[in-house]
């Protein structure tokens, strides 16, 4: 299907649907080549390694049990599959024993178990490689700097960033060769606006130019110092103002003072100092040892992270002070930050990326089927989901409303599409959820349930896939290719069979099973919301079955037993909400390091009743927010 | 049975290297002096220098595969009546080769969406499209490699242009990274002509040379100022980003290399811009055509495609093949890749066969392993939609086919690719619906179908079209050889 799967980090057990794992493995002493590898090669090699990497993962660059270390996010997977049994598939040749699968995981849990006691240890904060601004952030940051309400992004059409996942993943953010003459035209367009008579005027011409070319080049001096410090998000070296004075001196010997100063600008504005994120190595050291950034480096994550811009005079000034690094102030600063509107940034940034609710875009509900959607309609979905996010942040309130609230943010038409009475315009307020009404945390919103349906009905494995990924963390892996597509006859009215009885060739079909078993049943406990997310207690053209088997045995009928079993699960969405978070404040690849901050921040989320702050304080202060390794 | 390379034209390496800087030292003396009397008259026999009309690659791709049945004709040889899709070409027939049997086989590893992995394979034909992570790697498509061959010639190398991003990424650089397509129509234009007039140059009829370089002289007084500015700016950010790359460690070195990159093709732009202003400037002998521009208005800029309806599709596609046409027609670039389309439209208006109007969906419900599972109302309504594609691009044929270049047209001096980035909604990678439009100056034999054994590869074809651009190389992708019978 269109929708992308997102590599996830923390994949483990759907609690309770799974056996138990790992009872106590000590030391084993299992030798890695000798026994372990034979094993790998004889049942995950022609699927994971020799041939193909299927679902991306491949066995055989393993080849000593370090290397099985530095990578646990893969390990982990591989050891939900082995305790599934799901892997080696039922239809391959050779199927492992029951010694051998047991002996495997024992082996593999010591390691894990190993891994994470070492990176307790020795503090890795992963490498953070420099990166450009983000369109959003970079939109962002030129607004703030000229103080303009100017989309400078917008302005040029800039490439839209990373449409897999998170914006803020460094590996996708090319540079391609038409990006500079953007960024180029983009500075030129938002400069001219900056007139004496703007808004942002006086906070960047700081100093009175005067009448005569000396006090002109005094002044001048002043702003581009100023100006140039706020862009690069730290101190300008002397040989950087320099070639800036020069540039300035030049061009002012034929031109107006405000000309010159605005193609000053403009270079800062163009410089890779302002356009790229460029983190300090410290000077001269030769160790690998991890140290703690500067506040001028910290200041700049922790505003791009909250409010996806350029950092404001309070942090600029905190950095200069060199301050900001210090727990009570570096706190202060994050309840701050915030409770600032501009924190917003963190529900379109992340929630929208991570919850995927973006794709509500791209979904096509056929206008014959339900004439009931409209674009505000839409809209009012997509704000929904937003507000709700929105809305936990200002009021701190439990991320677990993410799955059970007494109450939802609708206005009239999303209300009265809900069976919502009393609620009138077009604004969204909160309202609470009536009682016996199945609606309340993300599985009840319309943007949820309408971006996994097809146009013409629902689509529970759309649904439980959705459920698998986003909040379990355990994707399925994608369909195989040139997958034959179920035949169903889409003329309304004249369907004979149950939906269930034309979905059920998915676990007949042994190539599909392994995965559909999973997802289908999720998703049939959903079918009472149709494929825009309104109610239904039956449908014209076929039965309504709800009922749904886990791979487990565990039966579940409708949405409350899914809200049920996601309850019992809480721990492990949370698990997937930090990991998943903590990918979009590195924008790198999860590390077997991370593993322990995910849990340090599960205690403390744990110990607070699930604060949203919590989850911000626990990654703002985590070893890969506050400390750099050497650059490699 | 295999015809010989054709004739190649050859790029000056020299003016493929010239770099605004080196044309400042070289022309700095001329600066002072008053700019028309001052320079060598290079115009004033003009048949002598001028060029002849040079070969352009236009590619126009669409999404969502095709119906093969009603695009492959069932003859081999001179094409007869035109299968349904391709009907609103027929008056074109004797321009159009339709090849058919061609496939991508290159794997497909790592995960990724099938869509995703098609579009990798596309216009690279890769050995192996693949995920590091989350980051899909490919090798440089053709398109970015004929624009290379014919980078020192224009002022852009290449244009990009359509719908596709996300999902649908087909050009790739060297690197092996994603070039962005530019759908905004209002940034194309301004990439284009911003701050001059369309000129249209004066080609010579007997001149056996493809390209040639442009006299190189003084600038004019009006691109003066502001290229100088630009240039002091960039030259600052070259040096601040030197200095930084000094600092950094190996794969951070890289990321401001890339940037290096993107600063210098501004660069280079500038220079092109002013090269072309001081040739139309010295060409006393042949004052160039000055074309009017077809489209203006604030309304059209403002037209996206998802929003669209079908007409306003139409229009968007009409405008924004008008300008890659003027784009071609002005010299401004050779090599224009133009993707239509991304699967997610509703074809209200296009599809009356089916209450589903969502192309992905009906690629899906339309196409099946083996055919016969395929709902066939679905599959009429893909149908449906490629021969709306088809009536589209008769237009671009048809404008190209009107512009005259001393007495050959605009369209015998291209090599026009119409295709696909998937052979059917399915995802297939086998039998893709490809035709060439255009003779390529004489070098492509028109008017046939040629079926190709299955598993021949699309790159075969991608080696015949480079070569034609000007890059010698015998092996693309996972090219097994020349296509041949072109």
């Amino acid at each position: 299907m269109m929708i992308f799967l997102r590599q996830l980090f923390i994949i483990t057990l759907l609690v309770g649907m799974l056996p138990m794992m790992g009872r106590g493995s000590a030391a084993v002493a299992v030798d890695f080549k000798s026994t372990i590898q034979p094993l790998l090669k004889n049942y995950c090699f022609d699927c994971h390694g020799e041939k193909k990497t299927k679902a991306g993962v491949d066995l055989k660059e393993f080849i000593d049990e370090a290397a099985v270390k530095r990578d646990l996010p893969t390990w982990r997977k591989v050891d939900e599959q082995l305790a599934n049994k799901e892997m080696p598939p039922e239809e391959s040749k050779n199927s492992l024993t029951d010694a051998d699968r047991a002996m495997l995981r024992e082996w593999l849990n010591a390691t894990i178990k190993d891994a994470l006691a070492d990176a307790v240890k020795v503090k890795d904060p992963g490498i953070m490689p420099i990166r450009r601004l983000t369109r959003i952030q970079y939109r962002n940051s030129v607004r703030d700097l000229l103080g303009i309400p100017i989309d400078a992004a917008e302005l040029v059409s800039l490439p839209s960033d990373n449409e897999r996942g998170y914006d803020t993943y460094a590996g996708t953010l090319n540079i391609p060769p038409l990006l500079f003459e953007k960024y180029h035209a983009a500075a030129k367009q938002a400069l001219t606006a900056l007139t004496p008579d703007s808004a942002g005027w006086k906070m960047v011409v700081i100093a009175d130019p005067g009448k005569t070319a000396t006090t002109q080049k005094t002044a001048a001096r002043t702003i581009i110092t100023r100006f140039a410090r706020r862009a690069y998000r730290r101190p300008v070296a002397p040989e950087e103002s320099a070639r800036l004075y020069k540039l300035f001196d030049t061009l002012a010997a034929s031109r107006p003072f405000e000309d010159s100063i605005r193609t000053t600008l403009c270079a800062v504005l163009v410089s890779p100092n302002f356009l790229f994120r460029i983190e300090q190595d410290r000077g001269g050291a030769r160790s690998k040892e991890a140290y703690p950034i500067s506040s001028f480096d910290l200041a700049t994550r922790l505003s791009y992270l909250l409010w996806s811009t350029t950092p404001d005079d309070e942090l600029s000034m905190l950095a200069d002070k060199g301050t900001l690094t210090q727990p009570a102030i570096l706190e202060a600063q994050v309840v701050r930050l915030l409770a600032d509107d501009r924190a917003r940034a963190l529900s379109e940034g992340f929630f929208a990326t991570w919850l995927q609710i973006d794709h509500l875009d791209r979904a096509r509900p056929m206008q014959s089927n339900f004439p009931s959607f409209t674009e505000t309609l839409r809209k009012a979905m997509y704000d929904e989901t937003l507000t709700f996010v929105n809305e936990l942040r200002k009021n701190n309130g439990s991320l677990l409303d993410l799955l059970k609230s007494d109450h939802l943010y609708v206005n009239e038409e999303l209300a009265s599409h809900y069976g919502i009475a009393g609620v009138t315009g077009a604004e969204l307020r909160k309202v609470a959820i009536p009682t016996g009404m199945n609606r309340g945390g993300v599985l009840g919103m319309g943007s949820v349930l309408t971006m996994t349906s097809h146009t013409y009905r629902t689509s529970p494995t759309l649904r439980g896939k959705w459920v698998l990924e986003v909040l379990l963390g355990t994707p399925p892996p994608p369909p195989p290719a040139d997958v034959e597509p179920i035949s169903e006859d889409t003329t309304p009215g004249t369907a004979a069979k149950s939906f269930r009885d034309q979905l059920e060739k998915h676990v007949t079909d042994a190539a599909c099973a392994s995965c559909h078993r999973k997802m289908d049943p999720l998703g049939f406990s959903l079918d009472n919301y149709d494929a825009i997310g309104a109610w239904r207690e039956s449908t014209a053209a076929r039965p309504l079955d709800t009922n749904g088997t886990l791979p487990t045995g565990e039966k579940m009928t409708g949405a409350n037993d899914l809200r049920t079993i996601l309850w019992k699960n809480r721990s492990q969405v949370m698990r997937t909400l930090v990991s998943q978070f903590l990918l979009y404040a590195t924008g790198r690849d999860l590390i077997t390091a991370d593993e322990v901050v995910v849990q340090d921040v599960l205690a403390r989320l744990d110990a607070d009743g699930h604060r949203f702050s919590s989850l911000i304080m626990g990654i703002v202060t985590s070893t890969p927010f506050l400390m750099r390794a050497p650059g490699k | 049975m295999s015809t010989p390379p054709p004739p190649v034209a050859k790029p000056s390496a020299k003016s493929v290297a010239m770099r605004r800087r080196h044309f400042l030292l070289a022309t700095g003396a001329l600066l002072a002096l008053p700019i028309f009397e001052s320079l060598p008259l290079a115009a004033a026999e003009p048949d002598h220098d001028a060029e002849a009309p040079p070969l352009r690659q236009f590619i126009v791709t669409v999404s969502g595969g095709t119906v093969i049945e009603s695009w492959k004709p069932t003859k081999e040889g001179p094409l007869d009546k035109l299968p349904s899709i391709l009907r609103p070409l027929e008056r074109h027939k004797a321009d159009l080769l339709v090849l058919s049997g061609l496939c991508h086989l290159g794997k497909q590893k790592g995960g990724g969406n099938a869509h995703t992995n098609c579009a990798g394979l596309h216009l690279t034909g890769t050995n192996e499209f693949l995920w590091e992570g989350k980051v899909p790697k490919s090798t440089v498509s053709v398109d970015q490699v004929a624009a290379a061959a014919v980078a020192g010639e224009t002022i852009l190398p290449s244009l990009e242009i359509g719908q596709p991003n996300g999902e649908q990424t087909y050009s790739w650089s060297e690197a092996g990274s994603t070039v962005p397509y530019e759908g905004d129509l209002r940034q194309v234009f301004d990439r284009l002509f911003k701050g001059r007039a369309p000129t249209v140059p004066r080609w010579s009829k007997d001149s056996k040379r493809a390209t040639a370089q442009r006299p190189p002289a003084g600038k004019s007084d009006s691109a003066k100022g502001a290229a100088t500015d630009d240039q002091l700016v960039i030259d600052l950010v070259l040096q601040d980003a030197k200095a930084l790359q000094k600092k950094l460690g190996k794969a951070d070195q890289q990321r401001i290399g890339e940037f290096l990159e993107s600063v210098h093709s501004l660069e280079t732009r500038i220079v092109k811009l002013d090269q072309r202003a001081i040739a139309e400037a010295n060409d006393r002998g042949n004052t160039p055509s000055k074309i009017k521009l077809p489209i203006d208005g604030a309304k059209e800029w403002k037209l996206k495609w998802r929003d669209a309806d079908v007409d306003q599709r139409a229009e968007y596609i009409e405008l924004m093949s008008t300008l890659a046409i003027l784009a071609m027609q002005t010299d401004t670039t050779r090599v224009v890749t133009m993707a239509i389309g991304d699967d997610g439209e509703l074809w209200d208006g296009v599809v009356t066969v089916t209450n589903e109007l969502h192309h992905h969906t009906l690629e899906h419900q339309g196409n099946a392993n083996p055919i016969t599972k395929a709902d066939p109302l679905s599959r009429e309504a893909c149908r449906q939609i490629h021969e709306w594609y088809t009536v589209q691009f008769e237009k671009m044929l048809s404008k190209m086919r009107a512009i005259d270049e001393v007495g050959s047209s605009l369209l015998d001096n291209s090599m026009v690719m119409y295709t696909s980035y998937m052979a059917n909604g399915g995802h297939g990678t086998k039998d893709y619906p490809i035709l060439l439009a255009g003779r390529a100056k004489g070098t492509i034999r028109t008017g046939r179908h040629v079926a190709f054994p299955q598993d021949t590869p699309v790159a075969n074809l991608y080696v015949e079209m480079l070569n034609r651009m000007g890059d010698p190389r015998a092996a693309f992708g996972n090219s097994s050889g020349r296509l041949g019978q072109l």
